[in-house]
Parts: structure tokens; C-alpha cells; sequence
């Protein structure tokens, strides 16, 4: 009995060392996939900034950036530092791109009432990235050696990656401007912005008061230029509306914060 | 010998419904009472800490910690230990945004080094129309060079009446 109590004893501690030696290959994995995300995401980034130009004013990146970041922290994916840019632009429109790479423009920040439509919109695009909407939907090539290809970035001009590579940027970049998310994963961007406004202790009809109002704006002048790849907003704030009840959530308030939003936004007027 | 040999199995296969455990990833994860954002909150655990898992549903994790037990978004947790921030250029662990702000032009010249040029075409001659810019790479430089201290968003927050 006690050879066969050390035996298993000793079996235990062999499966227990097994264990270890498994959670550092998926940690390795993981930061892998990580850098894949990253590299992707900077990629598709340059796609965007090929047909916006970047607004200029680092006061008010900073405070777009605490915002989102300020999100981030109850928003899980630790691992990711997420970056936020202002694009010069009268349009109203956000973009996200793998890895926490995140695009905002002048025209949706100037139609905003306060920072909690800020928060609103940048925890949607924040969903759109920790849901890997991109990745899962246009998922970067196999056999991609990832370590290979960071290093002909940084060295070969920013341009030299894969043929394959390219084209699933190209392909990512037309689901940007072309042809947008699947409808479920804006539903799901939406659930996932209304779950990160409600942790973070923003008020969480800002998501659909923005887009209400984005709605109204529309109406009023045609020729703005409006997210055109989303979903009919009625669908959206119904779909909203269903989510926020089955999460018992109606009677919860958050925070508007207006007044430190309007100061920024005489920064950028 | 057999029946030990299948009690052997037995403990060594159940060991890892005994291990199953997560770590909260975000900054606080809350314990509520029902898998609802809206029920009642439980008590908050720190970044990083080990919880154990009961059963999934849906979104939703239910875990105990010490002696409490409740729901979590599965959203706040990670399957293994939080390592800190990935950086594709090994930057990330740059701690100040002043650190940052001075780097900012030997940022540009050490990108300028690795070869980029200050303002590039993306797509080359192939690019489409509405791909009419050039692209900069200092506007990425800039974004992933943006450095804000734990310390300074938690206080944004506590001046916004947030994150509580």
C-alpha cells in the first residue's frame, strides 16, 4: 500500500510539472498571438491614416487617450495598452483596428454632449478589439512567421510584409470602409460598451443618446458623412435596450462628467 | 493491481476539474450575486488575483475567492497570470509620459534610423483613389509613444467620479 501511495504521489507531481511546463507554452502562445494582433493592427492602422489626416493637438489626444484607457482598466485584456488618435475630420465616425489601435474623428467628438458619449464610442470600438471581430473575421495568414515579418518592418521602410499579409490588410480595410462588421458584432460592441461604461461608472444610455442624436444631425444635413457600415440605429438601441434589461441594469446611473468635457472641448473648437 | 491501477486514473484525470482557476484581468473585478451587471455586488478583487471557477454561463463566470462566491463577466477574467503590457517595439515599459514626451524626437530619429521615411506612400502605386494620403509613420510613433502612468489615469477617474 505504500509503494502504491508513492506511486501516486509521484504521478501527481509528474502530471503537476506537465501542467507548468503547458501553462508557460500557452503564455509563450499567447504573447505570440498578441504580437500577431499588434502587428496586424498597426499594419490596417496605416490604411487609415492613408485616407484620414491625423489631428494635431496633443492636449486633447491625451484626454481622448485617458478616456479610453480610463475604460480599458475595467475592461479586461490587461495585456494590451490601447492607443487612441484623433482624425481631422467633419465626418462622424470611429474606427478600431487589432491589437487596441483606435480612431476617433473631430466631427464625432464635436457632436458629443459629454464624456460619457465619449466613453460611449470609444468602448464600442474597445469591444470591436477585445471581441477580435477583425482577427476572427479576416484572420491573418497561417505559417506566418510572425517574428520574421516584425523584423522586416522595422527594418525594410515600414512596407515590406507578405504578400499574404497585404492582402488580408487590404481585405481588413475594406471591412473598415466598405463593407463593415458582421451585424452581430456590432450587437455585440454594443453589449460589450454598455458592459464597459456600467464597470467603469459612466452613465450608459450615453452609447444610445450619441447615436439618437447622430440620427437626428443625419436628417438635418445630408452631407455630413456618417457611419454608413453600421446597423439601422432603432435596431442597435433596441437590441441596446434588450441587452440593459436582461442585465437588471435600467435603474443603474452613471456619471455624465460634462463640465470636464466641455473644457476639453474648447480645446479643439 | 487493476482496481488500483483504475483509482490511479481516476484521481490523475480528475485533477484538472479541481485546478480549473482564472485570474481577474481588469483593474477590479466585482462579484455580483446573479449574472446580471445589475444585482447585488458581492465584494471586488484586485488585478491578478486567482479565483476558482464553479460553472459558466453564458457571458458569465461563477467563481469563489476566500470563503465569498459569486458571478463574474467572463470579460474581467484571463486563463492565465497577467504578464503586464505587449508592446510590438518592447516600449511598453516606459513609465512616464514625460519620459515619453522627451523621447518623442529621438523616437522619430531612431524610426528614421530603422528606415522609416518621414512621409511614405502605404500601397505603392497599386493603392486606391480614396488612399489619397501619405502616410506618415510618426502619427503611429506618436500614438504608441503616449505614455500615461496607472497612477494618473486613476485619478482622472477619481476627478470624474468614476471607477468606484
Amino acid at each position: 500500500m505504500r509503494k502504491y501511495i508513492i506511486s501516486v504521489i509521484l504521478l501527481t507531481l509528474l502530471f503537476s510539472c506537465s501542467g507548468g511546463e503547458n501553462v508557460r507554452k500557452s503564455e509563450a502562445k499567447q504573447k505570440e498571438q498578441v504580437m500577431q494582433e499588434l502587428l496586424y493592427g498597426r499594419l490596417l492602422s496605416r490604411k487609415i491614416l492613408s485616407r484620414y489626416k491625423v489631428y494635431d493637438n496633443q492636449e486633447a489626444t491625451i484626454y481622448v487617450t485617458k478616456v479610453g484607457r480610463s475604460v480599458a482598466l475595467f475592461a479586461g485584456r490587461s495585456e494590451l495598452t490601447y492607443y487612441f488618435s484623433i482624425l481631422d475630420s467633419d465626418s462622424i465616425n470611429a474606427f478600431a483596428a487589432p491589437g487596441g489601435y483606435i480612431f476617433i474623428t473631430l466631427g464625432s467628438l464635436k457632436s458629443m454632449k459629454n464624456e460619457a458619449e465619449l466613453a460611449a464610442i470609444l468602448s464600442h470600438e474597445i469591444g470591436h478589439v477585445n471581441n477580435r471581430h477583425i482577427m476572427r473575421q479576416i484572420p491573418p495568414p497561417r505559417n506566418q512567421n510572425f517574428a520574421d515579418t516584425i523584423a522586416a518592418v522595422l527594418v525594410a521602410q515600414g512596407t515590406v510584409v507578405s504578400s499574404a499579409m497585404n492582402e488580408t490588410v487590404n481585405r481588413a480595410s475594406k471591412l473598415l470602409f466598405e463593407d463593415g462588421y458582421k451585424i452581430e458584432d456590432e450587437y455585440e460592441a454594443d453589449r460589450s460598451a454598455v458592459t464597459y461604461l456600467i464597470q467603469t461608472g459612466y452613465e450608459h444610455t450615453a452609447l444610445t443618446e450619441f447615436m439618437k442624436r447622430i440620427d437626428i444631425i443625419k436628417s438635418e444635413n445630408s452631407s455630413i458623412e456618417v457611419y454608413h457600415t453600421h446597423p439601422p440605429t432603432n435596431d442597435r438601441v433596441s437590441k441596446i435596450n434588450e441587452y440593459i434589461i436582461a442585465q437588471n441594469a435600467t435603474s443603474i446611473n452613471g456619471k455624465l462628467v460634462e463640465k470636464r468635457f466641455q473644457n476639453f472641448i474648447r480645446t479643439i473648437n | 493491481m487493476k482496481t488500483k491501477l483504475i483509482l490511479t486514473l481516476m484521481i490523475l484525470t480528475t485533477l484538472p476539474l479541481f485546478a480549473e482557476s482564472a485570474y481577474i484581468s481588469s483593474l477590479r473585478g466585482t462579484l455580483y450575486s446573479n449574472p446580471s451587471l445589475g444585482s447585488k455586488k458581492i465584494t471586488t478583487v484586485k488585478r491578478g488575483t486567482e479565483i476558482q471557477i464553479s460553472k459558466k454561463e453564458g457571458a458569465w463566470l461563477y467563481v469563489s475567492h476566500n470563503s465569498l462566491k459569486g458571478w463574474i463577466p467572463k470579460s474581467n477574467t484571463v486563463k492565465t497570470m497577467p504578464k503586464g503590457k505587449v508592446s510590438i517595439l518592447g516600449n511598453a515599459s516606459r513609465t512616464s509620459r514625460m519620459k515619453a514626451r522627451e523621447r518623442a524626437s529621438s523616437d522619430v530619429t531612431a524610426a528614421s534610423a530603422r528606415g522609416f521615411m518621414q512621409s511614405e506612400t502605404v500601397a505603392g502605386r497599386n493603392r486606391p483613389n480614396s488612399e489619397s494620403l501619405k502616410f506618415d509613420p510618426r502619427d503611429i510613433e506618436k500614438m504608441e509613444n503616449l505614455v500615461i502612468p496607472e497612477e494618473e489615469l486613476l485619478s482622472f477617474l477619481e476627478a470624474g467620479g468614476l471607477g468606484r
